[in-house]
Formats: structure tokens, sequence, C-alpha cells
């Protein structure tokens, strides 16, 4: 019975000497007045995340897109919202399925998350979604949640003498990720912003059935919040219930599926080749596919296309491989890039005069070959006769 | 101060054994010749050496099944693939490595290495706050990985012990396959 009474007394002395207030309104709210101490930390520390992550050189080079994309964000959250969260959008050249607020309204998107979408219309959703969290003060609030939680876990481990195990998975439910609440209060209030935006609140469902489909049909196994099959599917029960409590009075239909695909079109083969460097082949064949379906002639996408087939190294993909090349070069027939790869691969299999041609095609084509040296090499195996192994 | 810096190396490098060298080094595939005084790891397999402590110079020797050394990359090397497939390869997973701030390839070429056909790659990168430059010479014999790469700061340190490591790559003689090896892959 003592310590039971101990415990209380231990756990009720932690709270009231640490525990901060979450209840903070969002910076959208009347009541709002000003940013309080500790969220100014944390703000400057978020810019100096922001500066690192801009200096990092993992900053996709679009200034055209990240102009669309922060116009896209503009037309989320009025002015008077932006004097006091100045979002700034930024692309970063990651394949994963992500997208991440920092407290600051720094707000970065994945070229892999923007890739696997359909419009502007998802587009928004995704920011509405991001820029609540900046917007609501999640960032404080979980930073309080979790100093809450370790003033109360600090009393009970003295309590009860240290059984830290017991309290481990509060503990790291606390801080990886933003709460299930959070999470929903950033869909409720995004999805709001999407409509009033003016934008079709169906494609904000399709988005993340979407998401679903590429994480279970690629098995995809990503640390990242969007690219968990459980936090998507959190997503998708959270939309559809979102999508029945709608009235149906408004009459929102805005996709932009045309602009959007017009601004992410060179940001799709770019990602397919992060895929490609990170070895996730079939991912980065079927966004090709998809973006051969929409772009059935352009000799770039068949080529890269070829190397998501040849990276794997097999003889049935290099056969899919061999012929992805040839379509490149049926659309353009100074494709260096295909010459060369198709250069390889005869070289490889022996065929030394076909490798000959289409390497000596690659050299004339591309006089400032960063390579020439390692093709000098094959052309002169050729030569001699006997291929290089 | 010789054994300040031993101690230190233990401590920073957990397990591994230091000792200073001799002037030559065996392994079971190959042989080093390596300046004389310089701390050296007792690993055949995953060897280290360094000078003044490996945040100053670093070489690291790795040799070993492309399986084995593949075990964590999703991007996998194979048997047959030419030494300008391997050397891009290589390049892709140093691309994608987060801790690799402002990645850049500053050459990539053919080289010899221990008389057989590999690459030599060199690249510039930040970690932490510091700059670095990597020598990287590597190559595929049968089913084996060989790596051999030199990572210093480039202020004042790379150029410092650069021609030591190339008299070391030089130096470098492989000798017929006797046993498995273990081989690790990393950057620096």
């Amino acid at each position: 019975m003592n310590a039971r009474v101990g415990i209380v007394a231990v756990c009720c002395l932690a709270l009231v000497s640490a525990c901060a207030s979450t209840a903070l309104v969002p910076v959208t709210d009347p009541g709002f007045n000003a940013f309080e101490s500790d969220e100014m930390v944390l703000w400057a520390r978020s810019a100096e995340q922001a500066r690192r992550i801009n200096e990092s050189g993992f900053l996709y080079d679009n200034k055209e897109l990240e102009a669309y994309v922060n116009s896209v964000a503009r037309k989320l959250q009025p002015p008077r919202v932006y004097e006091r969260v100045p979002f700034t959008v930024k692309v970063l050249r990651d394949p994963y399925l992500n997208a991440f607020a920092l407290a600051n309204g720094a707000v970065y998107l994945h070229t892999g998350i923007l890739a696997s979408m359909e419009n502007e219309a998802q587009l928004a959703t995704l920011l509405g979604h991001e820029m609540t969290h900046a917007t609501n003060r999640h960032s404080i609030k979980q930073s309080r949640d979790i100093k809450n939680t370790v003033a109360v876990m600090s009393g009970l481990l003295l309590a009860t003498g240290g059984l830290a195990g017991v309290f481990g998975p509060v503990a790291r439910a606390s801080v990886y990720g933003y709460s299930r609440d959070y999470e929903r209060e950033a869909d409720t209030e995004g999805f709001r912003l999407t409509v009033q935006a003016g934008y079709d609140p169906a494609e904000s469902l399709k988005l993340f059935e979407q998401m679903k489909r590429e994480i279970e049909e690629e098995q995809i196994k990503e640390p990242f919040f969007f690219g968990t099959h459980p936090r998507v599917m959190e997503r998708i029960e959270s939309y559809n219930a979102l999508n029945a409590t709608r009235s149906g009075k408004e009459r929102t239909n805005a996709t932009n599926a045309e602009v959007f695909q017009g601004h992410i079109k060179k940001l799709v083969l770019d990602n397919a080749q992060l895929d490609l460097q990170t070895g996730r082949y079939e991912r980065a064949a079927s966004a090709l596919q998809r973006y051969i379906n929409r772009y059935p002639t352009e000799a770039g996408a068949y080529y890269l296309l070829g190397e998501a087939n040849r990276q794997q190294g097999d003889s049935d993909h290099d056969k899919k491989a061999e012929e992805s090349y040839q379509k490149a070069l049926s659309l353009d027939a100074n494709h260096y890039e295909s010459h060369k790869m198709l250069g390889i691969m005869r070289f490889k299999a022996g065929d030394k005069a076909a490798a000959k041609e289409h390497l000596e095609k690659y050299l004339a084509l591309n006089t400032k070959a960063a390579d020439r040296a390692y093709v000098g090499k094959y052309i002169k195996a050729c030569e001699q006769g006997a291929p290089q192994k | 101060m010789r054994k300040w810096i031993i101690v230190l190396l233990a401590f920073v490098t957990g397990c591994a054994v230091w000792h200073q060298t001799d002037g030559t080094f065996s392994g079971a595939d190959y042989t080093l010749d390596l300046p004389k005084g310089w701390m050296v790891t007792n690993d055949p397999k995953n060897l280290r050496i360094t000078r003044d402590g490996t945040a100053l110079q670093q070489i690291l020797v790795f040799i070993g099944d492309i399986a084995e050394q593949d075990k964590n990359a999703k991007k996998k090397l194979k048997k047959g693939m030419l030494p300008q497939e391997v050397a891009e390869s290589i390049l892709d997973r140093m691309r994608s490595d987060k801790s690799l701030i402002q990645f850049t390839v500053v050459e990539n070429e053919p080289a010899l290495i221990g008389g057989e056909e590999g690459f030599r790659l060199v690249c510039t990168y930040t970690k932490g706050k510091v700059r670095y430059r990597t020598i990287y010479y590597g190559m595929l014999r049968g089913e084996k990985f060989y790596r051999i790469s030199y990572s210093a700061p480039i202020r004042y340190y790379f150029d410092k012990d650069v021609a030591s490591f190339e008299e070391i790559v030089k130096s470098l003689k492989l000798v017929e396959e006797k046993k498995p090896a273990v081989l690790q892959q990393q950057v620096s």
C-alpha cells in the first residue's frame, strides 16, 4: 500500500513540476497571439536544419518546379497565415515516398512521392496535410508530449526501481513520428484546405490508394512515414471517412492533371534514375512504363527502361534491355547513351564487330564523353580480337 | 607519443587491435609494402592503415566474396561485370549515401591493380563539417571484390600522404586464393 502511495506521489510531482501544456491553438485561429519561447527555440533549430538540408547537395535543382509547388501551397493558405508561418516548399532528390514539414514552415517533398502522383489535386492534398503540421504546431506539441512522457516516466522509474523495459514502448511511440491524433488532424484540416481551394476531394483518397498499390505491388519497405503500409492504410481510412462526411454541395472538381504532369515530366525520369541508383529496378521500370504510355516517342525514357533491365544482370532482362535500347535508337538514331550500352552488351557477348560499331558511334556523337578511357579500351580489345573480361 | 596514438585508435575503433607496421603486410590473398611506423589493424580481410589516426588519414583494404560484401547493399555487384560497371555501381552507392554531403566525382578511370584490370575513382564529400577526398581502387577477380582506398581531409592532410598511398597500391601483389574471405563495403 505504501509503495502505491509512493508511486502516485512521485507521478503527481513529475506532472506538476515538468509538464508543459499541449493545448496550443493553431496559428490560423483568431485566438492565436504569439509563439511561445520554447517554440521559438524549435523554430531556430528548424531553420538550422533547413539550412543544412538546403546546402547538402540533395535538393532537386529545378526552379520552375519549385515555383510551381509553392504556387499550389499558396492556394491553400491565405497571405495572413504566411505572415505567421512563411511556408517554403522544396523538392529533395530522393526516390523514397516521403514528405515532411519542419516547425518553421519549411516543407520538403521527395522526388519519389511527386513522381508517384497523378495530378495537382493530389499534390494539394499532400501539401495541405504537411502545412497543417506547421499551422497546428504539432512539432512543439509533440516535443512537449515527449517531455511530459519523460517526466512521468522518470517519476515511475524512480518509484518502480528502474523497470525500463515496461515503459520502452511508450517512449518509442512518442519519439517516432507524429501521433495518430496529430496525423488525423493534419488529414482533416488538409482535406478542408484542399476542398476550399477548389480541388476534387476524390483525388485525396486516390493519392493514398495509389501509394498503397505501389507499396504492395513492389513490396516497398521504407523507413519513412508515407512509405509504410500501416501509415498509408491509416490515411486511407481517414480520407474515406472525410469523403463520407462531405455534404455533396461543394462543386470542387479541379485536378489540373495536365499542368501537373507538364511540371513533373523531367522529374519522373530523374527519379527513375535515382531508383536505379538505389537498386530499385522494378519500381524504376514501372514508373518508366507509365511515362512511356504517356509520352511514347521519347528515346531517353526507352534508354532508362533499358537500364532498369540491364542492371538486373540476367539473360531475360538483358534481352528486354537490348530491345529498349534499339527502340530508343529507332526514335533517335543519335541517342549516344543507347549506342554505348548496346556496344557494352555486344562487347560482353563477344560480338566484336557490332560492339565496335556502337562504341565508335557513341564516342563520335559524344565528343566530351567522360568515360572515353574505358570505351577506348573496349574498342581496342575489339580490334585485337579478345573481349575484355 | 606513438603509444598514445595506439591507445586512442583502440578507443575510437572499438575492438580492432592496432600495431606498428614493420614495412610489409601479408594476407591470405595479397601482400603489401607499408610505410614503416604506420599503424595497422591485424585483420587481413578488412585492413585499416593510418599514421596519425583514422580521422586524419585512413587506408582501407577489403577483399572478399561479392555476395558477402553485397549483403547490405540493394545494388549488387555481379560476376562478369566490366570494371566500368563495377565503378558505376560503387558510385551509385556513394551517391545514395545521405551521410556524404555535397558528393562529387572528380575522376573515374580504368586502372591496374596488382596487374589486373580495375578502376580508380576520386571523389570528394563533406562528412560532419570536414571536407574529405577519397581515392578508391577496385576490381572484380572471379567471385571476389578487391578494394584499396585512401580518405583524408582535403585541408592539409590529403596531399601529405597521397604519394605514400599510391606507393602502397603499386606494391599490392595478388596471390592465388586459399580460402574465402570477408569483405565490407564502406566509403570511409
